[in-house]
Protein backbone atom coordinates (compact mmCIF):
# COMPACT_ATOMS: atom_id res chain seq x y z
CA UNK A 1 0.00 0.00 0.00
CA UNK A 2 1.60 3.33 -0.96
CA UNK A 3 1.91 5.95 1.76
CA UNK A 4 0.25 8.26 0.07
CA UNK A 5 -3.04 6.04 0.11
CA UNK A 6 -3.24 6.41 4.21
CA UNK A 7 -5.69 8.22 5.99
CA UNK A 8 -4.72 12.17 7.50
CA UNK A 9 -4.08 10.70 11.27
CA UNK A 10 -2.10 7.38 9.16
CA UNK A 11 -0.56 9.90 6.98
CA UNK A 12 0.87 12.64 9.93
CA UNK A 13 2.49 9.74 11.79
CA UNK A 14 3.94 8.34 9.08
CA UNK A 15 5.23 11.75 8.32
CA UNK A 16 6.24 12.56 11.34
CA UNK A 17 8.85 9.24 11.57
CA UNK A 18 10.18 9.62 8.23
CA UNK A 19 11.01 13.28 9.41
CA UNK A 20 12.65 12.23 12.36
CA UNK A 21 14.38 10.02 10.78
CA UNK A 22 15.52 12.76 7.62
CA UNK A 23 16.81 14.72 10.03
CA UNK A 24 18.70 12.28 12.08
CA UNK A 25 20.77 11.26 8.57
CA UNK A 26 21.50 14.55 8.11
CA UNK A 27 22.74 14.96 11.19
CA UNK A 28 24.66 11.90 11.05
CA UNK A 29 25.83 12.61 7.77
CA UNK A 30 26.86 16.05 8.27
CA UNK A 31 28.84 14.73 11.26
CA UNK A 32 30.70 12.01 9.37
CA UNK A 33 31.71 14.76 6.37
CA UNK A 34 32.88 17.14 8.65
CA UNK A 35 36.62 16.90 10.67
CA UNK A 36 37.16 16.80 13.57
CA UNK A 37 40.54 16.14 15.16
CA UNK A 38 42.71 19.13 16.89
CA UNK A 39 44.97 20.97 15.01
CA UNK A 40 47.52 23.63 15.28
CA UNK A 41 45.95 27.31 14.99
CA UNK A 42 46.71 30.68 15.96
CA UNK A 43 45.21 30.49 19.29
CA UNK A 44 47.35 33.90 20.23
CA UNK A 45 45.37 36.71 18.66
CA UNK A 46 41.82 37.22 20.20
CA UNK A 47 40.24 38.46 17.23
CA UNK A 48 40.49 35.28 15.52
CA UNK A 49 39.02 33.65 18.48
CA UNK A 50 36.33 36.68 18.73
CA UNK A 51 35.89 36.02 14.91
CA UNK A 52 35.28 32.10 15.65
CA UNK A 53 32.96 32.46 18.24
CA UNK A 54 30.52 35.83 16.76
CA UNK A 55 31.40 36.80 13.33
CA UNK A 56 33.10 39.69 12.34
CA UNK A 57 30.87 41.81 14.58
CA UNK A 58 32.18 40.87 17.62
CA UNK A 59 36.23 41.29 16.01
CA UNK A 60 35.13 45.09 16.67
CA UNK A 61 33.74 44.89 19.91
CA UNK A 62 35.81 43.00 21.17
CA UNK A 63 38.75 45.44 19.24
CA UNK A 64 37.26 48.14 21.01
CA UNK A 65 36.95 46.96 24.28
CA UNK A 66 41.02 46.27 24.10
CA UNK A 67 41.73 49.95 22.41
CA UNK A 68 39.28 51.31 25.32
CA UNK A 69 41.18 49.07 28.00
CA UNK A 70 44.75 50.50 26.63
CA UNK A 71 43.26 53.86 26.69
CA UNK A 72 43.76 54.52 23.06
CA UNK A 73 40.44 55.03 23.01
CA UNK A 74 37.76 56.64 25.85
CA UNK A 75 34.36 56.73 26.67
CA UNK A 76 32.19 59.29 27.45
CA UNK A 77 28.06 58.20 28.36
CA UNK A 78 27.75 55.73 25.32
CA UNK A 79 30.02 57.19 23.00
CA UNK A 80 33.66 56.55 21.91
CA UNK A 81 36.41 58.68 20.71
CA UNK A 82 40.09 58.51 20.26
CA UNK A 83 41.80 59.20 23.58
CA UNK A 84 44.82 61.21 21.55
CA UNK A 85 46.32 62.15 17.96
CA UNK A 86 48.92 60.45 18.45
CA UNK A 87 47.15 56.96 19.66
CA UNK A 88 47.11 55.46 16.69
CA UNK A 89 50.99 55.78 15.87
CA UNK A 90 52.58 52.26 16.50
CA UNK A 91 49.07 50.47 15.88
CA UNK A 92 49.83 47.53 13.19
CA UNK A 93 46.99 45.97 13.74
CA UNK A 94 44.50 46.78 10.59
CA UNK A 95 41.27 45.87 12.68
CA UNK A 96 42.78 48.39 15.50
CA UNK A 97 44.03 50.87 12.80
CA UNK A 98 40.65 51.75 11.18
CA UNK A 99 38.68 51.61 14.39
CA UNK A 100 40.96 54.49 15.40
CA UNK A 101 40.46 56.31 12.77
CA UNK A 102 36.61 55.51 13.01
CA UNK A 103 36.26 56.75 16.12
CA UNK A 104 38.04 59.94 15.07
CA UNK A 105 34.97 61.63 16.25
CA UNK A 106 32.78 61.20 18.53
CA UNK A 107 30.55 57.73 17.94
CA UNK A 108 28.38 55.60 19.36
CA UNK A 109 30.41 52.02 19.91
CA UNK A 110 27.60 50.22 18.37
CA UNK A 111 27.70 52.33 15.25
CA UNK A 112 30.78 50.50 14.09
CA UNK A 113 28.60 47.23 13.24
CA UNK A 114 27.01 49.04 10.42
CA UNK A 115 29.87 50.96 8.74
CA UNK A 116 30.61 49.58 5.19
CA UNK A 117 34.37 50.01 5.58
CA UNK A 118 35.40 47.19 7.76
CA UNK A 119 33.70 43.89 6.35
CA UNK A 120 36.80 43.39 3.85
CA UNK A 121 39.29 44.03 6.61
CA UNK A 122 37.39 41.49 8.59
CA UNK A 123 37.69 39.34 5.81
CA UNK A 124 41.25 37.87 6.20
CA UNK A 125 39.90 36.40 9.84
CA UNK A 126 37.18 34.69 7.92
CA UNK A 127 39.62 33.39 5.20
CA UNK A 128 41.78 31.95 8.05
CA UNK A 129 39.39 29.59 9.86
CA UNK A 130 38.08 28.67 7.07
CA UNK A 131 41.60 27.46 5.52
CA UNK A 132 41.75 25.58 9.27
CA UNK A 133 38.33 23.86 8.85
CA UNK A 134 36.70 26.18 11.59
CA UNK A 135 34.55 27.94 9.37
CA UNK A 136 32.65 26.30 6.62
CA UNK A 137 34.98 26.50 3.99
CA UNK A 138 33.51 26.43 0.16
CA UNK A 139 33.90 22.65 0.04
CA UNK A 140 32.03 22.50 3.42
CA UNK A 141 29.38 24.53 2.63
CA UNK A 142 28.88 23.08 -1.02
CA UNK A 143 28.21 19.65 0.94
CA UNK A 144 25.54 20.76 3.38
CA UNK A 145 23.97 22.73 0.82
CA UNK A 146 23.59 19.11 -0.92
CA UNK A 147 23.12 17.52 2.18
CA UNK A 148 20.28 20.21 3.00
CA UNK A 149 18.80 19.53 -0.77
CA UNK A 150 18.66 16.34 -0.62
CA UNK A 151 16.75 16.20 2.90
CA UNK A 152 14.47 19.00 1.65
CA UNK A 153 13.74 17.00 -1.60
CA UNK A 154 12.46 14.32 0.65
CA UNK A 155 10.86 16.34 3.44
CA UNK A 156 9.38 18.43 1.14
CA UNK A 157 8.89 16.53 -1.65
CA UNK A 158 6.65 13.48 0.53
CA UNK A 159 4.58 16.56 1.47
CA UNK A 160 4.20 17.84 -1.75
CA UNK A 161 2.93 14.80 -3.53
CA UNK A 162 0.31 13.75 -0.56
CA UNK A 163 -1.35 17.23 -0.61
CA UNK A 164 -1.63 17.00 -4.23
CA UNK A 165 -3.07 13.09 -3.70
CA UNK A 166 -5.28 14.63 -0.92
CA UNK A 167 -6.31 17.79 -3.13
CA UNK A 168 -7.17 15.45 -6.11
CA UNK A 169 -9.72 13.54 -3.86
CA UNK A 170 -11.45 16.61 -2.26
CA UNK A 171 -9.81 16.74 0.97
CA UNK A 172 -8.06 20.49 2.04
CA UNK A 173 -7.58 19.84 5.75
CA UNK A 174 -3.79 20.02 4.86
CA UNK A 175 -3.10 22.79 7.63
CA UNK A 176 -1.12 19.97 9.99
CA UNK A 177 1.29 18.78 7.48
CA UNK A 178 1.86 22.09 6.10
CA UNK A 179 3.14 22.94 9.49
CA UNK A 180 4.74 19.84 10.47
CA UNK A 181 7.09 19.77 6.37
CA UNK A 182 7.77 23.82 7.23
CA UNK A 183 8.68 22.67 10.72
CA UNK A 184 10.82 19.73 9.76
CA UNK A 185 12.42 22.34 7.13
CA UNK A 186 13.64 24.84 9.58
CA UNK A 187 15.23 22.68 11.90
CA UNK A 188 16.91 20.39 8.72
CA UNK A 189 18.58 24.06 7.85
CA UNK A 190 19.55 24.71 11.37
CA UNK A 191 21.12 20.98 11.62
CA UNK A 192 22.86 21.45 8.30
CA UNK A 193 23.36 24.88 8.29
CA UNK A 194 25.72 25.87 11.60
CA UNK A 195 27.75 28.66 11.44
CA UNK A 196 30.95 26.86 12.91
CA UNK A 197 32.31 23.37 11.70
CA UNK A 198 32.32 20.41 14.59
CA UNK A 199 36.47 21.62 14.13
CA UNK A 200 35.23 25.22 14.75
CA UNK A 201 32.78 24.34 17.47
CA UNK A 202 34.55 22.04 19.41
CA UNK A 203 38.37 24.41 18.97
CA UNK A 204 35.31 26.97 20.49
CA UNK A 205 34.61 24.70 23.50
CA UNK A 206 38.33 23.83 24.33
CA UNK A 207 39.33 27.39 24.54
CA UNK A 208 36.27 28.26 27.10
CA UNK A 209 38.24 25.73 28.95
CA UNK A 210 41.32 26.55 28.61
CA UNK A 211 41.04 30.02 28.71
CA UNK A 212 38.20 29.62 32.06
CA UNK A 213 41.19 30.09 34.56
CA UNK A 214 41.44 33.55 33.79
CA UNK A 215 38.47 34.13 35.47
CA UNK A 216 40.44 33.65 38.30
CA UNK A 217 42.58 36.51 38.61
CA UNK A 218 42.36 39.34 40.48
CA UNK A 219 41.29 42.25 38.96
CA UNK A 220 44.53 44.20 39.90
CA UNK A 221 46.08 41.90 37.65
CA UNK A 222 44.24 41.74 34.49
CA UNK A 223 46.67 43.00 31.78
CA UNK A 224 45.14 44.17 28.39
CA UNK A 225 46.07 40.75 26.82
CA UNK A 226 43.82 39.15 29.31
CA UNK A 227 40.69 41.25 28.77
CA UNK A 228 41.02 41.49 25.07
CA UNK A 229 41.34 37.10 25.63
CA UNK A 230 38.36 37.37 27.91
CA UNK A 231 36.08 39.42 26.16
CA UNK A 232 37.18 37.15 23.12
CA UNK A 233 36.44 33.91 24.04
CA UNK A 234 33.71 34.32 26.84
CA UNK A 235 32.09 37.72 25.63
CA UNK A 236 32.08 41.24 26.83
CA UNK A 237 29.75 39.90 29.66
CA UNK A 238 32.55 37.91 31.08
CA UNK A 239 34.91 40.62 31.83
CA UNK A 240 34.63 42.02 35.60
CA UNK A 241 33.08 45.21 35.89
CA UNK A 242 35.92 46.13 37.80
CA UNK A 243 38.06 45.99 35.30
CA UNK A 244 36.08 47.32 32.24
CA UNK A 245 32.79 48.99 33.52
CA UNK A 246 31.77 50.46 30.00
CA UNK A 247 30.56 47.14 28.85
CA UNK A 248 26.40 47.62 29.45
CA UNK A 249 26.81 51.16 28.89
CA UNK A 250 28.51 50.50 25.09
CA UNK A 251 26.34 47.60 24.16
CA UNK A 252 23.29 47.04 26.21
CA UNK A 253 21.53 44.79 23.69
CA UNK A 254 25.08 42.06 23.48
CA UNK A 255 25.32 42.45 27.53
CA UNK A 256 21.83 41.76 27.64
CA UNK A 257 21.66 38.79 25.55
CA UNK A 258 25.31 37.03 26.52
CA UNK A 259 24.55 34.58 28.55
CA UNK A 260 26.02 34.08 31.94
CA UNK A 261 26.64 30.19 30.84
CA UNK A 262 28.97 30.98 28.05
CA UNK A 263 31.74 32.47 30.82
CA UNK A 264 33.38 28.86 31.91
CA UNK A 265 32.27 25.46 31.94
CA UNK A 266 34.21 25.50 34.81
CA UNK A 267 35.95 28.00 36.88
CA UNK A 268 38.20 25.70 38.88
CA UNK A 269 41.88 25.93 36.82
CA UNK A 270 45.26 23.87 38.59
CA UNK A 271 43.08 21.54 41.05
CA UNK A 272 46.55 20.97 42.87
CA UNK A 273 50.23 22.22 42.30
CA UNK A 274 53.23 20.18 41.86
CA UNK A 275 56.23 19.46 44.13
CA UNK A 276 55.57 21.62 47.19
CA UNK A 277 56.68 20.82 50.05
CA UNK A 278 56.29 18.16 52.21
CA UNK A 279 55.75 18.63 56.14
CA UNK A 280 53.02 20.71 56.45
CA UNK A 281 54.78 24.25 55.06
CA UNK A 282 52.69 24.98 52.34
CA UNK A 283 50.57 27.75 53.83
CA UNK A 284 51.54 30.45 50.85
CA UNK A 285 48.44 29.40 48.67
CA UNK A 286 49.74 27.58 45.90
CA UNK A 287 50.56 24.46 47.32
CA UNK A 288 49.04 21.56 49.17
CA UNK A 289 46.18 20.35 46.09
CA UNK A 290 42.48 21.66 46.53
CA UNK A 291 41.41 25.17 44.43
CA UNK A 292 39.24 26.98 47.07
CA UNK A 293 35.86 26.43 45.83
CA UNK A 294 35.87 25.11 42.37
CA UNK A 295 33.80 22.13 43.61
CA UNK A 296 35.69 19.95 40.75
CA UNK B 1 77.32 15.49 20.47
CA UNK B 2 74.62 18.88 20.01
CA UNK B 3 72.63 19.59 22.78
CA UNK B 4 68.57 20.84 22.47
CA UNK B 5 68.11 22.16 26.06
CA UNK B 6 64.91 24.07 26.06
CA UNK B 7 63.08 25.54 28.68
CA UNK B 8 59.34 25.58 29.40
CA UNK B 9 56.73 26.60 32.16
CA UNK B 10 54.10 24.99 34.53
CA UNK B 11 51.00 25.37 32.37
CA UNK B 12 48.64 27.28 34.67
CA UNK B 13 44.87 28.75 33.71
CA UNK B 14 45.70 31.79 35.24
CA UNK B 15 48.37 32.47 33.32
CA UNK B 16 46.78 31.07 29.98
CA UNK B 17 46.68 34.37 27.98
CA UNK B 18 50.74 34.92 28.31
CA UNK B 19 51.80 31.18 27.57
CA UNK B 20 49.54 31.66 24.29
CA UNK B 21 50.48 34.69 23.36
CA UNK B 22 54.55 33.61 23.89
CA UNK B 23 54.36 30.16 22.41
CA UNK B 24 57.52 31.31 20.60
CA UNK B 25 59.58 31.96 23.77
CA UNK B 26 58.01 28.98 25.23
CA UNK B 27 59.74 25.98 24.27
CA UNK B 28 57.43 22.95 26.54
CA UNK B 29 54.41 22.79 28.66
CA UNK B 30 53.94 20.43 31.87
CA UNK B 31 50.52 20.13 32.92
CA UNK B 32 49.10 18.44 35.94
CA UNK B 33 48.05 15.53 35.07
CA UNK B 34 45.01 15.47 38.05
CA UNK B 35 43.95 18.43 36.53
CA UNK B 36 42.07 16.30 33.56
CA UNK B 37 41.38 13.36 35.38
CA UNK B 38 37.62 13.32 35.45
CA UNK B 39 36.83 15.79 32.96
CA UNK B 40 36.20 15.14 29.30
CA UNK B 41 36.12 18.40 28.73
CA UNK B 42 39.14 19.28 30.18
CA UNK B 43 41.15 16.35 28.44
CA UNK B 44 39.71 17.12 25.03
CA UNK B 45 40.98 20.90 25.42
CA UNK B 46 44.44 19.61 26.51
CA UNK B 47 44.70 17.87 23.33
CA UNK B 48 43.82 21.16 21.73
CA UNK B 49 46.73 22.45 23.78
CA UNK B 50 49.18 20.05 23.08
CA UNK B 51 48.83 20.73 19.37
CA UNK B 52 49.85 23.85 19.67
CA UNK B 53 53.21 23.26 21.76
CA UNK B 54 55.27 20.10 23.06
CA UNK B 55 53.92 19.01 26.53
CA UNK B 56 54.81 16.98 29.17
CA UNK B 57 52.56 15.36 31.64
CA UNK B 58 53.17 15.85 35.66
CA UNK B 59 51.41 13.79 38.44
CA UNK B 60 51.11 14.77 41.73
CA UNK B 61 48.48 12.18 43.32
CA UNK B 62 50.37 8.49 42.57
CA UNK B 63 52.65 8.56 46.31
CA UNK B 64 54.81 6.04 44.29
CA UNK B 65 57.63 6.31 47.39
CA UNK B 66 56.01 3.91 49.42
CA UNK B 67 54.99 0.51 50.90
CA UNK B 68 51.76 1.41 50.01
CA UNK B 69 50.51 -0.30 46.05
CA UNK B 70 50.06 2.57 43.53
CA UNK B 71 46.50 3.22 43.29
CA UNK B 72 44.96 1.41 40.74
CA UNK B 73 42.08 3.94 39.59
CA UNK B 74 44.30 6.80 39.65
CA UNK B 75 46.57 5.11 37.99
CA UNK B 76 44.52 3.91 35.01
CA UNK B 77 43.46 7.64 34.68
CA UNK B 78 46.98 8.86 34.25
CA UNK B 79 47.23 6.45 31.83
CA UNK B 80 44.18 7.42 29.73
CA UNK B 81 45.68 10.99 29.91
CA UNK B 82 49.24 10.17 28.36
CA UNK B 83 48.19 7.73 26.00
CA UNK B 84 45.34 10.86 24.70
CA UNK B 85 47.92 13.53 24.55
CA UNK B 86 50.68 11.62 24.22
CA UNK B 87 52.91 13.68 25.61
CA UNK B 88 56.71 13.43 25.47
CA UNK B 89 56.70 12.11 29.11
CA UNK B 90 55.37 11.81 32.23
CA UNK B 91 56.54 12.12 35.94
CA UNK B 92 55.84 11.59 39.55
CA UNK B 93 57.24 12.51 42.83
CA UNK B 94 59.28 10.36 45.20
CA UNK B 95 57.13 10.87 47.45
CA UNK B 96 54.05 9.13 49.36
CA UNK B 97 50.75 11.11 49.63
CA UNK B 98 48.53 8.75 51.44
CA UNK B 99 48.50 6.37 54.99
CA UNK B 100 46.32 3.86 54.44
CA UNK B 101 43.09 5.24 52.55
CA UNK B 102 43.80 9.04 54.06
CA UNK B 103 44.79 11.33 51.73
CA UNK B 104 47.53 13.56 53.70
CA UNK B 105 47.30 16.42 50.93
CA UNK B 106 50.99 16.62 50.73
CA UNK B 107 53.98 14.99 48.94
CA UNK B 108 55.31 13.52 51.93
CA UNK B 109 59.07 11.93 52.03
CA UNK B 110 58.96 8.35 53.10
CA UNK B 111 61.67 7.08 55.53
CA UNK B 112 64.70 6.32 53.31
CA UNK B 113 65.39 2.54 53.77
CA UNK B 114 65.71 -0.02 51.82
CA UNK B 115 62.01 -1.63 52.16
CA UNK B 116 60.80 1.75 50.68
CA UNK B 117 62.97 1.89 47.74
CA UNK B 118 61.91 -1.40 46.87
CA UNK B 119 58.92 -1.15 47.17
CA UNK B 120 58.83 2.40 45.05
CA UNK B 121 60.54 0.01 42.40
CA UNK B 122 57.60 -2.66 41.75
CA UNK B 123 54.93 0.53 41.94
CA UNK B 124 57.43 2.31 39.41
CA UNK B 125 57.46 -1.02 37.14
CA UNK B 126 53.37 -1.28 38.03
CA UNK B 127 52.99 2.50 36.67
CA UNK B 128 55.02 1.19 33.58
CA UNK B 129 53.21 -1.32 32.60
CA UNK B 130 49.87 0.36 32.79
CA UNK B 131 50.70 3.66 31.22
CA UNK B 132 53.07 2.42 28.68
CA UNK B 133 56.47 4.00 29.94
CA UNK B 134 58.34 4.59 32.95
CA UNK B 135 57.64 8.07 34.53
CA UNK B 136 60.75 10.41 34.94
CA UNK B 137 60.60 10.66 39.26
CA UNK B 138 60.94 14.07 40.72
CA UNK B 139 62.94 14.81 44.19
CA UNK B 140 60.79 16.54 46.25
CA UNK B 141 61.28 19.10 49.12
CA UNK B 142 60.73 18.31 52.64
CA UNK B 143 60.84 20.19 56.02
CA UNK B 144 61.66 17.12 57.95
CA UNK B 145 64.18 14.53 57.71
CA UNK B 146 61.91 11.13 57.16
CA UNK B 147 62.37 9.27 60.54
CA UNK B 148 63.74 5.86 60.49
CA UNK B 149 66.24 6.55 57.42
CA UNK B 150 69.23 4.51 56.54
CA UNK B 151 70.50 6.57 54.28
CA UNK B 152 71.21 10.37 53.63
CA UNK B 153 68.73 11.71 50.26
CA UNK B 154 71.30 11.35 47.30
CA UNK B 155 72.37 8.17 48.27
CA UNK B 156 68.62 7.14 48.35
CA UNK B 157 67.68 9.20 45.25
CA UNK B 158 70.43 7.17 43.20
CA UNK B 159 69.28 3.66 44.54
CA UNK B 160 66.16 4.43 44.01
CA UNK B 161 65.98 5.35 40.69
CA UNK B 162 69.08 2.37 39.68
CA UNK B 163 66.38 -0.01 41.38
CA UNK B 164 63.90 0.70 38.86
CA UNK B 165 66.25 1.97 36.62
CA UNK B 166 64.31 5.43 35.99
CA UNK B 167 65.54 9.08 35.23
CA UNK B 168 65.17 11.95 37.63
CA UNK B 169 63.25 14.94 37.36
CA UNK B 170 65.55 16.88 39.03
CA UNK B 171 63.93 19.94 41.14
CA UNK B 172 67.13 21.81 41.33
CA UNK B 173 64.97 24.02 44.28
CA UNK B 174 64.10 21.27 46.24
CA UNK B 175 67.64 20.10 46.08
CA UNK B 176 68.64 23.47 47.25
CA UNK B 177 65.85 23.99 49.67
CA UNK B 178 66.94 20.28 51.59
CA UNK B 179 70.54 21.21 51.36
CA UNK B 180 70.12 24.29 53.34
CA UNK B 181 67.36 23.02 55.39
CA UNK B 182 69.71 20.08 56.40
CA UNK B 183 72.76 21.57 56.29
CA UNK B 184 74.64 19.53 53.40
CA UNK B 185 76.41 21.52 50.33
CA UNK B 186 74.19 21.80 47.21
CA UNK B 187 76.85 20.89 44.84
CA UNK B 188 78.22 18.21 46.77
CA UNK B 189 74.62 16.96 46.25
CA UNK B 190 74.40 17.41 42.72
CA UNK B 191 77.42 15.89 42.62
CA UNK B 192 76.47 12.79 43.86
CA UNK B 193 73.13 12.56 41.79
CA UNK B 194 73.14 9.93 38.65
CA UNK B 195 73.83 13.07 35.77
CA UNK B 196 73.30 10.07 33.46
CA UNK B 197 69.64 9.93 34.40
CA UNK B 198 68.12 13.40 34.05
CA UNK B 199 67.21 14.93 31.06
CA UNK B 200 64.08 17.06 33.17
CA UNK B 201 64.68 20.17 36.26
CA UNK B 202 62.34 21.68 37.22
CA UNK B 203 63.01 25.62 39.13
CA UNK B 204 61.11 27.60 41.45
CA UNK B 205 61.33 29.75 44.31
CA UNK B 206 60.60 29.66 47.80
CA UNK B 207 60.90 31.86 50.92
CA UNK B 208 62.49 31.77 53.99
CA UNK B 209 61.00 30.76 57.55
CA UNK B 210 62.10 30.22 60.93
CA UNK B 211 63.89 32.19 63.08
CA UNK B 212 67.79 33.87 62.89
CA UNK B 213 68.80 30.25 64.91
CA UNK B 214 66.79 28.03 62.87
CA UNK B 215 65.88 29.72 59.18
CA UNK B 216 64.86 27.01 56.71
CA UNK B 217 63.80 27.64 53.22
CA UNK B 218 59.78 26.76 52.36
CA UNK B 219 59.74 25.39 48.70
CA UNK B 220 56.31 27.17 48.08
CA UNK B 221 56.51 27.97 44.11
CA UNK B 222 55.11 31.71 44.89
CA UNK B 223 58.64 32.96 44.24
CA UNK B 224 61.11 33.62 41.66
CA UNK B 225 64.12 30.86 41.59
CA UNK B 226 67.14 32.16 43.75
CA UNK B 227 70.44 32.83 42.06
CA UNK B 228 71.94 29.73 43.56
CA UNK B 229 69.41 27.67 41.51
CA UNK B 230 70.74 29.01 38.60
CA UNK B 231 73.66 28.60 38.72
CA UNK B 232 72.89 24.91 40.07
CA UNK B 233 71.43 24.52 36.45
CA UNK B 234 74.64 25.85 35.06
CA UNK B 235 76.68 23.27 37.38
CA UNK B 236 73.84 20.15 35.99
CA UNK B 237 74.69 21.38 32.15
CA UNK B 238 78.31 21.07 32.57
CA UNK B 239 77.50 17.49 33.90
CA UNK B 240 75.20 16.46 32.12
CA UNK B 241 75.60 14.46 29.46
CA UNK B 242 71.83 14.66 27.91
CA UNK B 243 69.71 17.42 26.46
CA UNK B 244 67.66 19.04 29.35
CA UNK B 245 64.44 20.22 29.16
CA UNK B 246 64.14 23.15 32.29
CA UNK B 247 60.24 23.75 33.56
CA UNK B 248 59.60 26.78 35.42
CA UNK B 249 56.85 26.52 38.25
CA UNK B 250 54.72 28.64 39.82
CA UNK B 251 51.40 27.98 41.93
CA UNK B 252 50.58 31.64 43.03
CA UNK B 253 50.85 35.23 42.99
CA UNK B 254 51.53 35.60 39.62
CA UNK B 255 53.88 37.94 38.18
CA UNK B 256 53.13 39.66 34.51
CA UNK B 257 54.33 36.97 31.65
CA UNK B 258 57.21 38.71 30.87
CA UNK B 259 59.11 38.45 33.97
CA UNK B 260 58.55 35.06 33.69
CA UNK B 261 59.82 34.60 30.52
CA UNK B 262 62.70 36.60 31.72
CA UNK B 263 63.31 33.67 34.10
CA UNK B 264 63.10 31.20 31.25
CA UNK B 265 65.98 32.97 29.51
CA UNK B 266 67.87 33.09 32.60
CA UNK B 267 67.72 29.46 32.95
CA UNK B 268 68.33 29.28 29.25
CA UNK B 269 71.36 31.47 29.90
CA UNK B 270 72.62 29.14 32.68
CA UNK B 271 72.34 25.76 30.45
CA UNK B 272 74.08 27.87 28.02
CA UNK B 273 76.90 28.86 30.59
CA UNK B 274 76.96 25.38 31.83
CA UNK B 275 77.47 23.80 28.23
CA UNK B 276 80.12 26.01 27.18
CA UNK B 277 82.22 24.93 30.33
CA UNK B 278 81.21 21.38 29.46
CA UNK B 279 82.77 21.94 25.90
CA UNK B 280 86.22 23.24 27.29
CA UNK B 281 86.32 20.23 29.87
CA UNK B 282 85.34 17.61 26.98
CA UNK B 283 86.00 18.66 23.16
CA UNK B 284 84.02 17.68 21.03
CA UNK B 285 84.15 14.72 18.76
CA UNK B 286 85.14 15.97 15.10
CA UNK B 287 82.33 16.07 12.52
CA UNK B 288 82.16 13.63 9.93
CA UNK B 289 83.45 16.78 7.59
CA UNK B 290 85.91 17.77 10.10
CA UNK B 291 87.56 14.14 9.71
CA UNK B 292 87.03 13.90 5.95
CA UNK B 293 89.24 17.19 5.82
CA UNK B 294 91.84 15.48 7.85
CA UNK B 295 92.00 12.44 5.89
CA UNK B 296 92.18 14.53 3.13
CA UNK B 297 94.96 16.50 4.77
CA UNK B 298 96.61 13.28 5.61
CA UNK B 299 96.21 11.74 1.80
Amino acid sequence: MSPFDLRGPEFLLFYLVLGVIVLAALHVSRRLAEPTETIKVDLSDPYLIACLRGGTNEVLRVSTISLIHRGLLQVSGSMVSIASSQAIEGIRTPVERELLLYFNQPREASSVFSDPRFPSIMERYNQYLESYGLLPNRWVRANRERLLGVGLLVLWGVALIKMVVALSRGHTNLGLLLILSILFGFFAFKLVLPRLTLRGKAMLADMRVLFAGLTLRPASQFTSADVALLAAVFGAAAIPSSVFPHALTLYPKAMATESISGRAGSSCGSVSSSSCSSGGGCGGGGCGGGCGGCGS
Amino acid sequence: MKMHDRAGIGWRPELASGILANLDRIDVLEVIAEDYFDHAARLRALKTLARQAPVVVHGVSLGMASTARVDGKRLDKMARVVNQIQPESWSEHLAFVRAGDIDIGHLAAPPRTSDIIEATAANLFTAQAAVGSMPQMENIATLIDPPASERDEPTWLGDTLNCANACLLLDLHNLYANSINFRLDPRDFLARLPVERIHAVHISGGKWIGDSSDRRILDDHLHDPPDPVYDLLAELAANCPNSLTVILERDGDYPPIEHLLAQLDRARSAMARGRAARAVAIPSRPSVSERCAVLEAAK
